[in-house]
């Protein structure tokens, strides 16, 4: 008991005298919520008395987001009381109230949000649809959802609801143009294309390519196993690199480290996947010189779906269907 | 390669937004990498708004610069004014210090004078004080040369060959040297020194008068008053040399301030009757003084110009102009005052020798030599006595 509440697990004021009730406390101090004290240092810390939630409120929206989260652990993994605190601290709450209390349609939340964010909003969308009328359509777009006039069941619903304060709100806001940009373009590229097919005459069937020799399959087949093999960060290195043409310091951005960080990453990638690579390929019987030489064949022969490779068959399903 | 089927489910935006923000765990931040390295569509999302993030941070970060930050370029008329502050402070004319003697207009000396009138100098030892007869010294070959550096076109060539200037009325022609301070003291001969503010003094020699007009104190002149005497003595003197007028022009400066006029070193004209054509000299020669020192050992005379020949002992230095003037100064050539000229001709060296064994005497003496070799002495810089 002493150790739980050392750890923050059990507070001082839960902690009962006697067995019986000493197992309650522990059930307590584990169930999700948030403690009295630190729901009133986080209520005031983030004003959120201003946009008119009150602690009830504020209690429940917590509840909510961490429940939903699992307070930032692994699904099935139980969250202590320290890591349950440390996950709301770690949230963006004043971004939070303040989404929040304009999904609610609070007039004075909306004012503050259209002071805070209505030029950046406006400014993001420009830089993403790379036109500034396009993108002030985008952001007049979401402007609209974002206030609530899409209504569901008699409800104005917002997409503010769905922000929880992980990130900041204008990255969220900048993330959730993206997100719109890059569904609208992959929509109407396809519908474009369709319309632009029409226009030609149907190409006629290429000739059928020729099967790939023992060598090549057994190159591909060793690609796939090692790119499978590596680790999520540096297949995304890999695909962002070679495949979406990124620089090193975009991607250096994304993950948040120094672009020679990512130079020397990308190196040790290739080096080992070529190693791997090898490897696999005398692991089928081929001697080190013809595995040398099934590498020097030409890219176009193989037919790799190099993206798909790079997914990770264990992927982790995320809660939300980007495209809507 | 072929087309990527993209995935039904993708990271929201908040998960996305939190991954570059580096906000998640470690638990979900691999679950979104994976995602990403498989995902066209969400790796262009974020990269799309790490754009959109980059546009917009240069905006967010001038909203939040510090108030101080729009002086960043405030050193540049900082830096100015403190440059004009040093000048200001460097030509101010200090009230103890070169106020009176040198704040002098330039001397002005226009009459036609008879060539035949020219006759040879005389001595240069003060005789008459008066305004009417002034006149003033001036060097054959002083004034020659004078003639010759200024270039000027009305000066005979006849004149600068050797003749003198005859004198002249004083105020109209004649050497009206005026000088504005409390006292002037060109050293003759003699040793006397003109002193008196308000009180008119001439000092000449046989034929040679300098006539010292003292005005009240005007040092600093104001701007217009320079330009107000830059116009009159333009006007009244429509064909002064151009280096006169350049000198003129040097007037406008703030230099203009501390300019001293040497009217009894500088070139000087004087008038003597006699017969045959007439000349008109016209002499405006402000010296700007300047306390940064250049030419020999780093002195630089009043007029601007570096010595011909210098000489130091003790702790006087005198220096010789091209034109033969000598100048001579206690100061380590800050400052400077004309040496009345006691010798004959142009003098082209000055030099320190070692004075005769006299114990009485200073152990250092200054030796000065004309362009004909003839040579005369001082123990003080002031007093020349021929050797």
């Amino acid at each position: 008991m002493a150790y739980l509440e050392g750890v923050g697990i059990v507070s001082s004021q839960s902690v009962a005298v006697g067995a019986a009730s000493g197992l309650t406390t522990v059930l307590e101090a584990i169930r999700p919520g948030v403690s009295e004290s630190l729901l009133e240092e986080l209520w005031q810390e983030c004003e959120a008395a201003g946009w008119g939630l009150g602690r009830d409120e504020f209690n429940g929206i917590l509840e909510h987001i961490g429940t939903a989260q699992n307070f930032g652990q692994t699904q099935g993994e139980t969250a202590s009381r320290q890591q349950q605190a440390t996950f709301f601290r770690s949230l963006r709450l004043a971004d939070l109230v303040l989404a929040r209390a304009c999904a609610s349609g609070h007039e004075g939340a909306w004012e503050h949000f259209l002071v805070l964010y209505r030029q950046p909003l406006v400014r993001a969308a420009i830089a993403i649809a790379g036109s500034e009328t396009v993108g002030r359509e985008l952001a007049d777009q979401l402007y609209a959802e974002l206030y609530g006039l899409t209504t569901r069941d008699g409800e104005r619903r917002s997409p503010l609801d769905s922000y929880r304060g992980r990130g900041s709100l204008i990255g969220w806001l900048r993330t959730t143009l993206a997100q719109r940009h890059v569904d609208h373009y992959r929509r109407t590229r396809r519908e474009r294309s369709i319309e632009e097919a029409e226009g030609f005459e149907v190409p006629a069937a290429e000739a059928e390519p020729e099967k790939p020799g023992a060598e090549l399959a057994a190159l591909g087949k060793a690609i796939e196993e090692a790119l499978r093999g590596r680790e999520a960060e540096e297949r995304l290195l890999l695909a962002a690199y070679y495949i979406d043409g990124r620089t090193q310091f975009e991607i250096a951005r994304v993950l948040g480290v120094h672009e020679a960080t990512v130079c020397r990453k990308l190196r040790r990638a290739v080096d080992d996947l070529r190693k791997q690579v090898l490897k696999n390929l005398q692991r089928t019987g081929l001697s080190k010189r013809a595995a040398q030489e099934a590498l020097g064949a030409d890219p176009r022969d193989l037919d790799l779906n190099l993206k798909k490779m790079l997914q990770n068959p264990q992927r982790a399903a995320f809660q939300e269907k980007a495209s809507r | 390669m072929n087309s990527t089927p993209q995935l039904d489910l993708h990271p929201d935006a908040e998960s996305l937004n939190a991954f570059v923000e580096q906000a998640l765990g470690a638990v979900e931040r691999e679950q979104v990498l994976s995602h990403l390295a498989g995902c066209g569509r969400c790796r262009q999302v974020v990269y799309l708004a790490q754009a959109a993030a980059k546009v917009e941070l240069p905006a967010t970060v001038a909203a939040s610069r510090p108030w101080f930050a729009g002086w960043r370029w405030a050193w540049v008329p900082a830096a100015a004014l403190a440059a004009v502050a040093a000048l200001a402070v460097t030509f101010y004319p200090w009230p103890g210090g070169f106020r009176t003697k040198h704040a002098a207009v330039a001397p002005e000396v226009a009459k036609v004078v008879p060539r035949s009138e020219i006759q040879a100098p005389a001595s240069v030892l003060p005789e008459k004080r008066s305004a009417e007869t002034a006149r003033t010294a001036i060097p054959p070959a002083t004034f020659k040369s004078a003639t010759k550096s200024a270039q000027s076109g009305v000066l005979p060539p006849s004149l600068a060959e050797g003749g003198q200037l005859a004198e002249a009325p004083a105020g109209e022609t004649g050497a009206a040297l005026s000088f504005h301070g409390e006292s002037y003291a060109p050293l003759t001969a003699s040793g006397a020194v003109g002193s008196g503010s308000g009180e008119e003094q001439a000092i000449g020699g046989q034929a040679n008068a300098a006539l010292f007009k003292p005005q009240p104190v005007v040092a600093p002149w104001p701007q217009q008053t320079l330009q107000k005497r830059r116009a009159e003595a333009l006007e009244r003197n429509a064909a002064a040399t151009p280096a006169s007028q350049a000198n003129l022009r040097a007037m406008d400066s703030p230099q203009t301030v501390r300019t001293t006029s040497f009217a009894a070193a500088m070139p000087r004209s004087g008038a003597q009757p006699a017969a045959g054509n007439s000349l008109a000299v016209s002499m405006k020669r402000p010296m700007v003084l300047t306390s940064a020192l250049a030419g020999i050992g780093g002195l630089k005379l009043p007029n601007g110009t570096m010595p011909v020949s210098a000489a130091v002992a003790s702790r006087q230095t005198l220096a010789l102009d091209t034109a033969g003037a000598l100048f001579l100064s206690e100061d380590a050539g800050l400052h400077w005052e004309p040496v009345t000229q006691q010798w004959t001709g142009r003098a082209i060296e000055v030099r320190k020798v070692k004075a005769a064994s006299d114990a009485a005497a200073p152990a250092e003496a200054f030796e000065l030599m004309n362009e004909a070799g003839l040579t005369w002495t001082s123990a003080d810089g002031r007093g020349w006595k021929a050797k």
